[in-house]
């Protein structure tokens, strides 16, 4: 566990050593809280539906850029192989580099909470259905990481992941939306391929029971497993670099 | 002792090492001498085990490479070819971060560190980012890294790259120095470097070992290994040992 610690604290810092980072933050908050604000003025409602909804797209953009370097740049600067003739296993090395990236997301999400303060001053909103949006977000955002770090894994090109991170992530995540899964069905009528993909695979059904104000252990589970499936079949890619 | 036991070692179809076995003793200084692309990189890779053999296998302290690789990583300091530096960190803490994912902390850490300063002549750089410093402290930092640890076995890939003849001196000393008691063995192609540092030279061409010779104080080193190097090169001889 101490190793995990010591890879997570160099990750951490060496975000905050990057000038992309500092950009990634200012244009997520810029782009997210911007959006928001727009519908608020124009809506004058007292809750945060309108920034949670387009969320699971803006993320998609933004969230690859974080884990793209994670293993790539290690392969593209050869620090791969100081890494790997560490007496650690890969599975720490993992961990501290996941944990690293979601901390990042987590220190960037919460420059989102003025606007909670702001709607607190202003109006009586859902406290709760706010924070099972919360909730839902984070666990999006880690399952996105946790899918993108993989995705980081099988390449040197920090650019080929980011882009590879953002067409998985896009198709994965447009396969639950209901105009999508409608046109699909339409497609092949007597398959339901699009609603089966919506009912059985995708995440939205699940992001949308948070913004709704439920926590279901379903859902939670859901995320919790993607991000565990993701971060093993990274370990698997990362192990078979030796053979 | 290490002991390297028939390895193989293919990539695809094509074979990088080809059968390859020695043994090292303790207090021997052994250079591993080649023309580039002929397999010098591919076997300290498998000794260092980051990559797997093909067949075979590396004994390190009587431990196969291929089964314990944490055990092997934590007795070895292997110093790869290309460049093991994070550019962004700064030199102390990255010397601090190996030393940690190595498993030193408290005061065995700090001793280790001021070792590391004191041996490699890096007190000019302790607070300078690793990408400012010179290639000759880069190299240094780089094999300071890899003795933090104070390892029985070392293994450099090309150990003297980018160093001016003064800094060649300095660690030609001071490989010897540290051979006493331990198992070095590098790597060059540069023979004059080679006879130069040490008593035993293996030779490898085409992945295969084709002269395995030991010095005596009469001995013309250059001279002798050009022989052998250029017989073998021109197909000449057979791999031997020769004493």
């Amino acid at each position: 566990m101490k190793i995990v610690l010591v890879i997570f604290e160099r990750e951490l810092k060496a975000y905050f050593n990057s000038a992309i980072a500092y950009i990634f933050a200012v244009v997520f908050l810029l782009l997210t809280c911007g959006i928001y604000m727009n519908e608020f003025f124009l809506l004058s409602r007292a809750d945060m539906d309108a920034y949670f909804s387009p969320l699971p797209y803006l993320m998609i953009l933004f969230l690859p850029a974080i884990s793209m370097r994670l293993w790539a740049e290690e392969r593209k600067d050869n620090t791969y192989e100081l890494l790997s003739t560490l007496p650690v296993k890969k599975s720490m090395l993992i961990l501290g580099k996941y944990a690293a990236s979601v901390v990042f997301f987590l220190i960037t999400f919460a420059g989102t909470l003025p606007i909670v303060v702001m709607l607190f001053a202003l109006g009586q909103p859902d406290a709760g259905k706010i924070v099972s949006s919360y909730a839902g977000a984070v666990l999006l955002g880690a399952m996105y990481l946790a899918i993108s770090h993989l995705l980081s894994s099988v390449t040197r090109d920090q650019i080929v992941a980011y882009l590879v991170s953002v067409l998985v992530l896009s198709a994965y995540y447009v396969s639950g939306n209901e105009m999508v899964a409608s046109v699909m069905d339409g497609l092949w009528p007597r398959l339901q391929v699009g609603s089966y993909l919506r009912e059985t695979f995708s995440a939205v059904p699940h992001y949308e029971n948070f913004t709704r104000g439920i926590i279901a252990a379903q859902s939670v589970l859901y995320f919790l497993v993607i991000t565990a499936l993701s971060l093993w079949m990274t370990d698997l890619v990362i192990k078979r670099d030796r053979a | 002792m290490i002991k390297v036991d028939r390895v193989t070692r293919k990539y695809g179809a094509f074979t990088a090492v080809d059968r390859v076995s020695f043994e090292l003793q303790p207090g021997e200084i052994v250079g591993f001498l080649g023309p580039n692309g002929s397999g010098k990189t591919t076997l300290m890779r498998v000794m260092s085990t980051y990559l797997l053999p093909t067949e075979g296998t590396v004994y390190v302290g009587g431990l196969d490479v291929t089964k314990h690789e944490l055990d092997v990583r934590r007795r070895i300091g292997y110093l790869p070819e290309s460049n093991i530096l994070y550019p962004q960190m700064r030199v102390d803490d990255y010397l601090s971060f190996v030393g940690k994912m190595r498993g030193l902390s408290g005061g065995r850490l700090k001793e280790r560190l001021d070792w590391c300063v004191e041996a490699m002549k890096l007190s000019t750089v302790m607070g300078k980012k690793n990408m400012e410093c010179s290639k000759g402290f880069k190299q240094r930092i780089s094999l300071a890294a890899t003795l933090i640890h104070d390892p029985e076995y070392i293994i450099l890939d090309e150990p003297t790259v980018g160093l001016d003849p003064l800094q060649i001196f300095m660690v030609r000393d001071f490989l010897r120095l540290i051979s006493k008691e331990k198992i070095v063995l590098f790597s060059s192609h540069i023979l004059q470097e080679v006879a130069a540092m040490t008593q035993r030279v293996i030779i490898i061409h085409d992945g295969k070992i084709i002269g395995d010779v030991t010095f005596d104080a009469k001995d013309n080193r250059t001279e002798k290994l050009e022989a052998i190097f250029a017989a073998a090169v021109r197909g000449e001889s057979k791999p031997e040992a020769v004493a």
